[in-house]
């Protein structure tokens, strides 16, 4: 086949074209297919600039860590919402590792109950619609579960050694909440924390327990790579 | 593991579980193909093709050889995917990127008919395109499937034995035994933060595409519209799929197919489809909110378990 050379034989809706003489090319082979693995022109490099990316150097950092917990699943209004950060050691905010995809991705406009301790440390009205897509969290099983910090800020470049500040929001019911807090040193050797759980209100605990056993540890040198996590990918129409 | 992302052809793009110079490799890619088959960028290859219709146009090897692949799903869906929708877009009013468009009073374009004499020629060895007047190509979502596939492949050629790679919810993944699974949710039609199912596949490779005449949907100021336009009738679509996925061992014909699906409607699109791939398997939302799913997979490998119902708004 040299040439498709196919009338138009009809118009069905205005700019509509159909053509004839087609059903040969169902399964005819592509004689340009070999341009699926060219290279794409070196001018078309993806801008930087916007800051809508978490970008390609590979960046060497201090280590990995593994903040795992037990999640419940609370039937009740106005819970289930939860979210990981990390704090510098005078509580500067450093980094969102996932929050609930509800109050992510606005949710709190709604409820503005929703996980507002997070929401202030990270100043998350003001986030881009890149870091929500980075950090949104679907909704997980009941269970045990891990996030990873890869001992990056919020920029992609890696923190200093020191100790880190390691939170957990959630929402148990409308305003009431708990917030874990733990304290994590990265450096040269691997250690181990366990975060303390604060009710805010006290009385929040009576309305159910949402999270459990928050612990973090630190492996020296383990990159992010060597990881599973719950991925947070979605088919969501187009 | 790690996640990179940028956003292309108005769309949000994510890998997984790829090292960041792959990433890079994927993020190039597209970037190449946003800037040659956009039909909102001025300069694009596929705005001079559409700019140069009724002449002889020579054309790229990329953009040759996802023309072909274009006139072959035309072929195989027999005209129900069909690329030559430039200018119906138009008319209805998706004549810029969709986030620029007047959801509530879009400005529609009136289309002149075309003249049923005239002819399309595709000369494979001179590499040029030469369409009827008054007929623009549009790929939309045939040139981002094409481009995640074509990207994946490359990677897998390179033995890499985990990525996924996901351009607004169409979306290929492989994996080898030794790696965990992969998860892909299916989102609630009107919340991309609801999901309504999940898709997940132990190894080998995967692709799934959604089609949904929610998400890029706006109004002219009388009446509804969308995007996905069934070439039967020049429309929007009219059936009563509000939202169809489709997974299979390649992303492209899930593109395809996801949208072919959506425009014939839950009494003729699942046997239609059957018949033509029964290799591939479906997931689809109508209008009241019930979800039908194909009975059988023969990927042994993949698990589909979606609610039955959902609640539509």
């Amino acid at each position: 086949m040299k040439k498709v050379l196919a009338p138009v034989v009809g118009t069905l809706g205005a700019g509509v074209i159909v053509l004839s003489g087609m059903a040969h090319f169902a399964h005819a082979d592509n004689p340009f297919s070999s341009s699926q693995t060219s290279k794409p022109a070196a001018s078309s490099a993806p801008s930087t600039q916007n800051g809508s990316s978490q970008q390609a150097p590979d960046i060497k950092t201090l280590g990995l860590v593994s903040i795992s917990y037990h999640l419940n699943h609370l039937d009740q209004l106005a819970s289930n919402q939860i979210a990981f950060w990390i704090e510098d050691e005078k509580g500067n905010y450093i980094k969102t590792l996932r929050a609930s995809s509800f109050t992510a991705g606005g949710g709190y406009k709604m409820r503005p109950e929703s996980l507002p301790e997070w929401r202030k440390s990270a100043d998350w009205a003001h986030a881009s619609q890149a870091k929500i897509n980075q950090v949104k969290l679907p909704e997980q099983s009941a269970g045990s579960h891990t996030v990873y910090w890869d001992c990056t800020d919020a920029s992609g470049k890696a923190v200093k050694p020191g100790t880190y500040i390691y939170k957990a929001e959630g929402n148990i019911y409308w305003q009431n909440r708990v917030v874990f807090t733990g304290k994590i040193t990265i450096g040269k050797k691997n250690t181990d924390t366990v975060a303390q759980a604060a009710y805010k209100p006290a009385s929040a605990k009576t309305h159910g327990t949402l999270l459990e056993n928050v612990q973090a540890n630190f492996d020296s040198g383990k990159r992010i790579a060597s990881v599973h996590q719950d991925p947070t990918t979605s088919s969501q129409g187009s | 593991m790690a996640e990179f992302h940028h956003r292309y052809m108005n769309t949000f793009v994510s890998t997984s579980g790829i090292n960041p110079p792959d990433a890079q490799r994927v993020f190039d890619r597209m970037a190449a193909a946003e800037q040659r088959y956009s039909r909102f960028t001025v300069n694009s290859e596929l705005s001079r093709v559409n700019g140069q219709a009724g002449q002889e146009t020579p054309v790229s090897q990329s953009f040759a050889a996802l023309f072909f692949e274009a006139l072959r799903f035309y072929a195989e869906t027999d005209g129900i995917f069909n690329p030559f929708l430039g200018n119906v877009m138009r008319s209805i009013g998706y004549d810029r990127s969709f986030e620029q468009v007047d959801r509530h009073h879009a400005l529609r374009h009136n289309v002149p008919p075309t003249a049923k004499q005239s002819s399309f020629t595709f000369d494979l060895e001179k590499q040029t395109i030469t369409l009827p007047a008054d007929i623009a190509l549009d790929f939309g979502g045939i040139a981002k499937g094409w481009t995640v596939q074509s990207a994946a492949q490359s990677l897998l050629s390179m033995s890499r034995p985990r990525g996924l790679i996901n351009a607004g919810g169409d979306l290929m993944g492989w994996t080898d035994s030794d790696h965990a699974q992969w998860k892909i949710d299916g989102s609630h039609p009107f919340s991309d933060h609801q999901s309504i199912g999940r898709i997940a596949f132990d190894s080998g490779q995967l692709g799934v595409a959604t089609s949904s005449t929610i998400k890029r949907s706006w109004s002219d100021g009388t009446q509804l519209l969308h995007h996905l336009i069934d070439p039967r009738t020049g429309l929007p679509a009219a059936s009563n799929i509000i939202q169809a996925t489709v997974a299979g061992p390649k992303l492209l014909p899930c593109e395809i197919y996801a949208k072919c699906l959506l425009i014939l409607g839950s009494s003729q699109g699942p046997a239609w489809l059957a018949a033509k791939h029964p290799e591939l398997s479906y997931v689809f939302v109508d209008q009241s909110g019930k979800i039908t799913a194909s009975e059988a997979t023969n990927m042994p490998h993949i698990r589909v378990v979606f609610l039955k119902q959902i609640d539509i708004p």
